[in-house]
C-alpha cells in the first residue's frame, strides 16, 4: 500500500507544519530569543513559500525554497546564540542569512 | 517581482500578528491567529494580483490548446491533460455541485432562472467527471466509454458536443 502525504494549502499550515514536523528540533532549549526567531523564521519561509502560488508576479519563476534551507537557517540560530540567550554579533547571523540562505 | 503600496510605504503586511512571541504558548496563539484562506496582501502583492495571475494561466492553456491541431499524434497528451485538470482544479473546483431548489416559485422568471442554474450544474458535473476521466485516461486508466468520446474530442482540441448539448 502506497501513502503519501501533502500539507494543506496556505500560510497557517504551512508554519503548522513546520513546527509540527520539526517539533522536536524547535522545541529543546527554547529560550524567548530562541522562540522569536524560530517563529519569525518559520513565517518567513512559509511567506516565500506559499508566494509562488503568484507566479509570476509573487516570483519570476518557480524557486525551490526547500526544507533544507529551513533546516539550515535553524542551525544558524542554534549555533549564534549562546546559552544566556544573548547574541555575540547579530552581522554574523544577518550576513548568513541574507548571503548564504 | 513585484511588490504591493503597502510594502514600499513599509506598511505592516499581517498588522495583527504578533513577532515578539516569547515561549511556545504564544507561538501557538499566534500560529492560530493566522487567517485559513491566505489573500494577496499577506504575502505583499496587490490585491488584484490573483486576477491577472488567472489571465495569464488561462492564456498559456489556450495557447497550449491552439497548438494541438498542430501537432501530431505524438502530442504530449499528459501534459496537456495535467494542465487542463489543473486549471480546472485550481479555479473551478470550489462551485457548488448540486443546486438548492428550495423555493419552487410559481413566477415563471423565477422558474427559468432555477431551470437555467440546474443546466449549469449538469454541465460543471459532466465537466467535473470528464476531466477526471481525461486525468485517468492519460496515466493509462480505463475510463468509460460515454466519456472517452469525449476524451478524444478534447485531445483533437475541440470542446465535446455533449458538453454543447446541455
Amino acid at each position: 500500500m502506497k501513502y503519501s502525504f501533502e500539507s494543506p494549502p496556505g500560510l497557517k499550515y504551512n508554519v503548522q507544519n513546520t513546527w509540527n514536523t520539526l517539533g522536536n528540533t524547535l522545541r529543546n532549549n527554547l529560550t524567548p530569543l530562541k522562540s522569536k526567531l524560530f517563529f519569525n523564521l518559520s513565517l518567513f519561509h512559509a511567506i516565500i513559500q506559499e508566494r509562488r502560488n503568484y507566479i509570476p508576479q509573487g516570483w519570476v519563476k518557480f524557486y525551490e525554497f526547500s526544507y533544507s534551507d529551513l533546516l539550515a537557517g535553524i542551525e544558524i540560530i542554534n549555533n549564534h546564540i549562546n546559552k544566556d540567550d544573548s547574541v555575540n554579533d547579530w552581522n554574523i547571523i544577518k550576513g548568513l542569512f541574507s548571503n548564504a540562505i | 517581482m513585484t511588490f504591493s503600496d503597502n510594502v514600499k510605504h513599509k506598511v505592516e503586511l499581517m498588522p495583527n500578528l504578533n513577532p515578539n512571541v516569547s515561549d511556545l504558548k504564544s507561538i501557538s496563539h499566534e500560529i492560530n491567529s493566522i487567517k485559513d484562506i491566505d489573500t494577496p496582501d499577506m504575502f505583499g502583492l496587490n490585491k488584484n494580483v490573483e486576477k491577472n495571475v488567472l489571465k495569464i494561466k488561462t492564456i498559456q492553456l489556450v495557447n497550449k490548446l491552439r497548438n494541438i491541431k498542430n501537432l501530431d499524434n505524438n502530442i504530449d497528451r499528459v501534459e496537456l491533460s495535467k494542465s487542463l485538470c489543473k486549471f480546472w482544479k485550481d479555479k473551478f473546483d470550489n462551485l457548488p455541485k448540486q443546486s438548492k431548489i428550495e423555493n419552487v416559485s410559481i413566477d415563471p422568471l423565477q422558474n427559468w432562472v432555477v431551470i437555467e442554474l440546474q443546466k449549469v450544474y449538469n454541465l460543471i458535473k459532466l465537466i467535473n467527471e470528464t476531466l477526471s476521466a481525461l486525468n485517468k485516461h492519460s496515466t493509462g486508466g480505463l475510463v468509460p466509454q460515454h466519456l472517452s468520446v469525449s476524451i478524444n474530442e478534447i485531445y483533437s482540441g475541440n470542446t465535446p458536443e455533449v458538453w454543447k448539448n446541455i
